[in-house]
């Protein structure tokens, strides 16, 4: 998992019938937590614009987190799975 | 999931079985104001899009879970998808 901010809400309405009815936000992964391209993550947590979170990257684990059932298949593997409140770093 | 631009379609009438009748895009990844940030690639592409799109794309094992009536132990031989066109970040 990766700790990313949430930029903004991407809207798109030609998409997968696959990809469940949720948000999906662009995240930027903070210094450190990959190159800094942005990624699309889909909200469980109703996470916006601004909040720090924490991103799940495999595809089992994003679809236990958005199904119910998760013998469906999700073709996604990018989910935010909370919201941070504080991050303390060792000196 | 990731940003990208469709640049063009590519036209394979000789392939593997699994991928005869789907189409196939190059997109170039992007970040989220359209400026590349890798080399193109090939995507499997579901969804219709056209050259110029701003799309969002998925890669690795779940892109082939993007091809429609694709069970989850399907063996598409797939490693990038097109997910969605995006109409509006704000």
């Amino acid at each position: 998992m990766i700790l990313a901010k949430v930029l903004a809400r991407v809207v798109s309405s030609a998409k997968s019938d696959r990809l469940p009815h949720r948000a999906m936000l662009s995240v930027e992964p903070l210094t450190g937590f990959g190159d800094g391209t942005p990624l699309i993550a889909i909200d469980s947590v109703q996470a916006g614009p601004g909040d720090t979170v924490l991103i799940l990257q495999e595809g089992t684990g994003a679809r236990q987190a958005l199904f119910e059932e998760p013998k469906d298949p999700l073709p996604a593997q990018t989910v935010i799975v909370g919201i941070v409140d504080d991050i303390q770093y060792y000196t | 999931m990731q940003y990208a631009i469709v640049k063009g379609s590519v036209v394979a009438t000789q392939k593997v079985k699994e991928l005869q009748g789907i189409s196939l895009k190059v997109i170039v990844p992007c970040n989220q104001d359209r400026e590349p940030v890798s080399d193109p690639i090939v995507a499997v592409d579901s969804i219709g899009a056209r050259p110029g799109d701003h799309v969002i794309w998925v890669g690795k094992r779940e892109a082939s879970l993007a091809i429609p009536g694709s069970s989850l132990a399907n063996n598409y031989p797939v490693d990038a998808a097109i997910m969605g066109i995006i109409d509006d970040i704000g």
